[in-house]
C-alpha cells in the first residue's frame, strides 16, 4: 500500500481502521484496498492478537494496536472497517458511530438480534453515521446490472433460488494471500477443520445452531437479493430446513407469496458454484457470482424471457471493490448512503430464517 | 434387418422420428403396425395391453401421465412397453445414470429442479423427474411434497444413501423447458442438465471429482427418438424392458408425493 496521503487531484486519502485482522481483512479488504490506492489508505490496524495486528498493518504501512479504543481515537481512521467476529458487531458498530467516523463497514450479520439492530438504527440516525453492511454481492457490478435489466420481475417471482457450493475457505484465501495465523474458530466451517469433533446431528439442538450458523454465516451473502423479490416476510414460514453434509443446509421457505429455495454445500471439492435465480411467469433472471475472496471479476447476470437472453458482465471488479468505491462515494458526498432501514430489514429477514429455522427443527422432534 | 412398421398418422411428431430412423422404421402399408405408438394420457396402460394383444412387437407411450392401470399390465406384456419419458428417457439421463453410479454412496445432496411451461401437467412430470432420479440419483428412499401452487411444487425427501434429496418443479414460459440433476459428494459430484424433448440439443453431463472435471461426450438425439430406438430393439428381440417394473417401484412413492 503507498504511504502517499493525497489523490492525484488534491483530495487527502480516505483513512481506513480495521477491527479484526484476520482472514477477511487479510484476504479481502486489503487485497481490494491495493487497487483503490487512488481513493484509501490503511491507517490503523486492530486485532486481539498483537502479532496479528502487527504483520497486517507492516503489509500496509499502517498503525497497529490491540485496542479498539486506541484505533477509534486514531484522527487518520475516518472508516472503520469491523472484520471482528459476529458477536462483537454491534457493539463495535455503535463505537464507531459514537467515535464520528465517516462510515462504518460492518462484515455481515453487523448485529445478530434484532434489538442489536434498532440499537444500531437508533445510533445511526442519532449520529448520522453512514453504516455500510459487506454484503458484497449488492455491490457486485453484475448484480447492479440485472437490476436494470430485469423489468417486473421483482414483483411478479414466484420461485427464487439461492445455490451455493463452496471448497473450503482457504483455498480462495490462499489465492487472494497469505494469510498471516489462520485462525481456526468461527470463522472456519464448523465440520471442515480437523480440530473440530464431528457433531453430534443426532441431537436435534446441535442441527438448529448449524442450521443458524449456516443461514447467518452463508446464506446472508445472499439474503439480501433474496428480499429484493420478497415483498413482505411477517408471513414467513419454513417448510423445511436439513443440513447437507459436512456443511451446508437446504432450506424451503414461503414469504410473501414466494417460495425461496436456499442449497448450500461448503466441502472438499474445488469447484465453486455460486447463483441466483429468480423465476417468474414470463421472465428469469439467473446471476452467477464469482467466488469470495479473489478478484476474479464480477458476476454475469442472465435475464432471459420467452423471445431471448440478455446477459450483462463480467465486469472487471467484484463486490468488495464495488462496496469500497460505495464508501467513497458516501464519504466523499456523491453517493448516498444505504437505506438503514433497509439494512435492519435485510437482517430481521435472515434473522427470521434462523429463528424459522430453529423452530421448525425443534417442533419437528417434538 | 427390415424396418420395423409403425402409424405415423395418428401421432405427432413421429413421422420425424421414422424419418430419422430409416433403416429401423417406416410407416405403415397395409396391415397392422409391428410397433404400437400408444398416447401417455390416462389408460394407456389399457392401450399398451390391447396394441400388444393386437401384435404389436413392442409399444411405446409417449409421455405418459399418472394411471391406475399400470399394475394390471401383464408381467408378458411389461417387458415390450417403452415409456417415452420426455426428460428420463434422454439418451443424456442415461449416460448420467452410468457416470452417477460410483458417487451415489458419497452423495451429500440430490437435487431435481424442473422448468417446465404453463399448461403442464405437473402430476405427470413429477413422474418423470421421479424415473430421472431413480436412474441418476438412485431410488429414493423417501419423499413428501412441501408445498404445491400454481407455479410451482416443491419436494424433501432422502436417499439411500442419507442424503437430502430435493425436487422442484417450477412453471415459466420464460425459456424451454428443462430438467437439471445434481448430485454432490464431499469432493466433487455430477451435474446433468437436460433439455426439452422437442430438441435434440444434448444433455450436459459434467462430473467433477479431485482431477478435474469431465463433460461426458454430447448426444445429439432427442429423448423419443432414443425412445423408439429402444422399441426396435425390443421388437429385434436384442433387449427387453424395464420401464413397467421401474413405475411400478416408484409408484409408491410418487402415490406418497400426490397424497
Amino acid at each position: 500500500m503507498p504511504h502517499t496521503t493525497h489523490t492525484e487531484d488534491g483530495s487527502p486519502l480516505i483513512g481506513v481502521g480495521f477491527l479484526g485482522a484476520g482472514p477477511v481483512t487479510q484476504a479481502i479488504h486489503l487485497p481490494s484496498l491495493a487497487r483503490l490506492t487512488d481513493l484509501f489508505a490503511v491507517a490503523h490496524v486492530m486485532d486481539v492478537d498483537g502479532g496479528v495486528a502487527a504483520d497486517v498493518a507492516a503489509r500496509a504501512g499502517a498503525r497497529h494496536s490491540t485496542s479498539m479504543e486506541e484505533l477509534l481515537a486514531d484522527p487518520r481512521v475516518e472508516v472503520v472497517a469491523i472484520c471482528s467476529p459476529h458477536k462483537f458487531h454491534a457493539t463495535q458498530v455503535i463505537a464507531a458511530c459514537r467515535a464520528g467516523k465517516k462510515a462504518v463497514l460492518c462484515e455481515k450479520p453487523f448485529a445478530v438480534s434484532g434489538e442489536e439492530a434498532a440499537e444500531i438504527a437508533a445510533v445511526s440516525d442519532e449520529t448520522g453515521v453512514p453504516i455500510v453492511v459487506g454484503a458484497m454481492h449488492t455491490f457486485d457490478p453484475g448484480w447492479l446490472a440485472a437490476e436494470q435489466l430485469m423489468g417486473d420481475l421483482p414483483e411478479t417471482a414466484h420461485t427464487l433460488r439461492s445455490s451455493v457450493v463452496l471448497p473450503p475457505n482457504a483455498r480462495f484465501e490462499d489465492f487472494a494471500t497469505q494469510v498471516f495465523t489462520r485462525p481456526p474458530g468461527p470463522t472456519r466451517p464448523p465440520l471442515t477443520h480437523p480440530s473440530r469433533p464431528e457433531p453430534d446431528l443426532s441431537d436435534l439442538a446441535v442441527v438448529a445452531t448449524m442450521l443458524e450458523g449456516g443461514v447467518l454465516g452463508l446464506a446472508i451473502h445472499d439474503l439480501p437479493i433474496v428480499r429484493r423479490f420478497v415483498p413482505r416476510f411477517d408471513d414467513l414460514e419454513v417448510l423445511h430446513a436439513e443440513i447437507v453434509r459436512p456443511f451446508g443446509y437446504v432450506f424451503l421457505l414461503q414469504a410473501g407469496g414466494r417460495t425461496i429455495e436456499l442449497t448450500a454445500a461448503m466441502n472438499a471439492t474445488w469447484k465453486p458454484d455460486w447463483t441466483f435465480e429468480a423465476i417468474g411467469p414470463d421472465s428469469t433472471l439467473k446471476v452467477t457470482f464469482t467466488p469470495s475472496y479473489v478478484q476474479a471479476g464480477s458476476a454475469v447476470a442472465e435475464f432471459t424471457t420467452a423471445d431471448q437472453t440478455t446477459v450483462a458482465g463480467p465486469f472487471g471488479c467484484n463486490g468488495y471493490e464495488g462496496e469500497w468505491r460505495r464508501i467513497a462515494g458516501i464519504v466523499r458526498g456523491t453517493e448516498q448512503a444505504p437505506d438503514a432501514a433497509t439494512l435492519i430489514d435485510d437482517l430481521r429477514f435472515a434473522l427470521a430464517i434462523a429463528d424459522g429455522a430453529r423452530a421448525h427443527v425443534l417442533e419437528a422432534a417434538a | 434387418m427390415s424396418a420395423f412398421s409403425v402409424d405415423t398418422t395418428h401421432t405427432a411428431g413421429l413421422a420425424e422420428i421414422v424419418a430419422s430412423l430409416p433403416l429401423s422404421l417406416s410407416p405403415v402399408g397395409d396391415g397392422p403396425a409391428q410397433l404400437a405408438a400408444v398416447a401417455g394420457s390416462p389408460g394407456w396402460a389399457q392401450r399398451a395391453m390391447e396394441a400388444a394383444d393386437g401384435g404389436a412387437l413392442a409399444v411405446v407411450v409417449g409421455s405418459p401421465q399418472t394411471d391406475d392401470g399400470v399394475a394390471a399390465l401383464a408381467s408378458e406384456t411389461a417387458p415390450r412397453v417403452v415409456l417415452a419419458w420426455d426428460f428420463a428417457a434422454n439418451p443424456g439421463v442415461l449416460a448420467a445414470a452410468d457416470a452417477a453410479a460410483p458417487l451415489r454412496e458419497s452423495a451429500v445432496l440430490a437435487e431435481a429442479t424442473l422448468a417446465v411451461p404453463s399448461g403442464t401437467d405437473l402430476d405427470a412430470a413429477l413422474l418423470d423427474v421421479l424415473v430421472a432420479v431413480d436412474r441418476v440419483a438412485g431410488e429414493p428412499a423417501s419423499l413428501r411434497s412441501l408445498h404445491r401452487g400454481a407455479n410451482s411444487w416443491h419436494l424433501a425427501g432422502g436417499t439411500r444413501s442419507g442424503a437430502p434429496l430435493a425436487l422442484s418443479l417450477v412453471v415459466t414460459d420464460a425459456a424451454s423447458a428443462s430438467l437439471r440433476l445434481r448430485i454432490l459428494t464431499d469432493d466433487g459430484g455430477l451435474t446433468a442438465v437436460v433439455p426439452s424433448p422437442d430438441t435434440a440439443a444434448p444433455a450436459e453431463i459434467r462430473v467433477v471429482a479431485r482431477d478435474g472435471e469431465r463433460l461426458l461426450p454430447t448426444l445429439w438425439e432427442t429423448s423419443r427418438r432414443a425412445s423408439w430406438r429402444r422399441a426396435v430393439a425390443i421388437a429385434a428381440g436384442d433387449t427387453i424392458s424395464g420401464d413397467i417394473a421401474e413405475l411400478h417401484r416408484l409408484t409408491p412413492l410418487a402415490a406418497a408425493a400426490l397424497g
